[in-house]
């Protein structure tokens, strides 16, 4: 039997698979030495954006400071199946943009990763990531795939 | 100090599934997961040779490890950072053909000899620890 490869879908039923595996992901940046890192992140989906509470000083900060590009994968289920993300990145450490999103867009409660909630962390910022493209698999791709790209 | 024993015996908590990056040769990061198995001090990995890691990799041999997270470990993170050696030759395949710890027939039906599968022994040079998201403490190793 020949691997499903389903037709191409929309952004919204990325953000509806992808919430359906788990919360965590898996984020892949690349340094100004072109080496890979990959670390756990929480990201929330604000509209069409995914947020990532991060450090001002963490690696994956500093990597996209160098290369805006990202990926990430949400960690699969126990079928294999799986969505991986691309796209741009953008590191925001304003005040504005702190208080917008420390209440009502993250399904967690910053304040117990900082304390000093947006008024008074210095050392937290967020990431922002614009997705460009995606690839949906299923059963790790056995069971199908499926993918979006950015019009 | 942490020592690649401590890693290799931290980064058994989390299964065999591992979340390996690489950086394809336009400068874009990749992250997929597979099935990883410590061979020694090296991590062996088995996979497609027309795969998207074993193309970047082939151009950078530079890779990042980060197994699974969840909450029966405490959410605590185990990432590996090495370099890559393919292993393409049918003399290596068939060295590692039963060192991942699963039977590998069924996904290379063509045996050790066959092309359309390699191995990465990946060699690690520092690994991070994070415990409980890293809130709990943090604990690094590096070869040198």
């Amino acid at each position: 039997m020949g691997v499903v490869v389903e037709a191409n879908i929309g952004l919204d039923e990325i953000k509806t698979f992808a919430s359906s595996l788990s919360v965590w992901a898996h984020l892949a940046t690349v340094g100004a030495d072109d080496e890979p890192d990959v670390v756990p992140v929480h990201p929330c989906w604000e509209g069409d954006i995914l947020w990532v509470m991060v450090g001002t000083d963490s690696v994956k900060t500093r990597n996209v400071r160098h290369n805006p590009k990202v990926a990430l994968h949400w960690q699969v289920s126990e079928n294999g199946d799986g969505v991986e993300v691309w796209g741009v990145a953008s590191i925001h450490a304003d005040l504005a943009t702190k208080k917008r999103l420390w209440t009502g867009v993250f399904d967690y409660d910053l304040s117990a990763f900082a304390p000093g909630g947006p008024e008074n962390s210095p050392d937290t910022a967020f990431m922002r990531i614009e997705p460009t493209r995606a690839l949906l698999l299923r059963m790790y791709g056995a069971a199908g795939s499926a993918r979006w790209k950015a019009s | 100090m942490t020592t690649l024993d401590d890693v290799r015996s931290d980064s058994l908590r989390y299964g065999p599934l591992a979340y390996l990056a690489t950086v394809t040769p336009a400068g874009e990061p990749h992250v997929a997961p597979t099935a990883v198995a410590w061979h020694g001090d090296e991590i062996l990995t088995f996979v497609r040779t027309d795969s998207r890691k074993v193309v970047n990799l082939r151009t950078n041999p530079r890779i990042a490890v980060h197994f699974s997270v969840g909450p029966t470990t405490n959410w605590d993170s185990c990432i590996v950072r090495g370099d890559v050696v393919i292993e393409d030759t049918n003399a290596g395949r068939t060295n590692l053909w039963d060192k991942m710890g699963y039977d590998l027939a069924p996904f290379e039906p063509g045996g050790p000899t066959a092309d359309t599968h390699v191995f990465l022994r990946i060699i690690p040079t520092t690994a991070l620890i994070l415990r409980n998201y890293g809130i709990a403490g943090r604990e690094t190793w590096s070869r040198s």
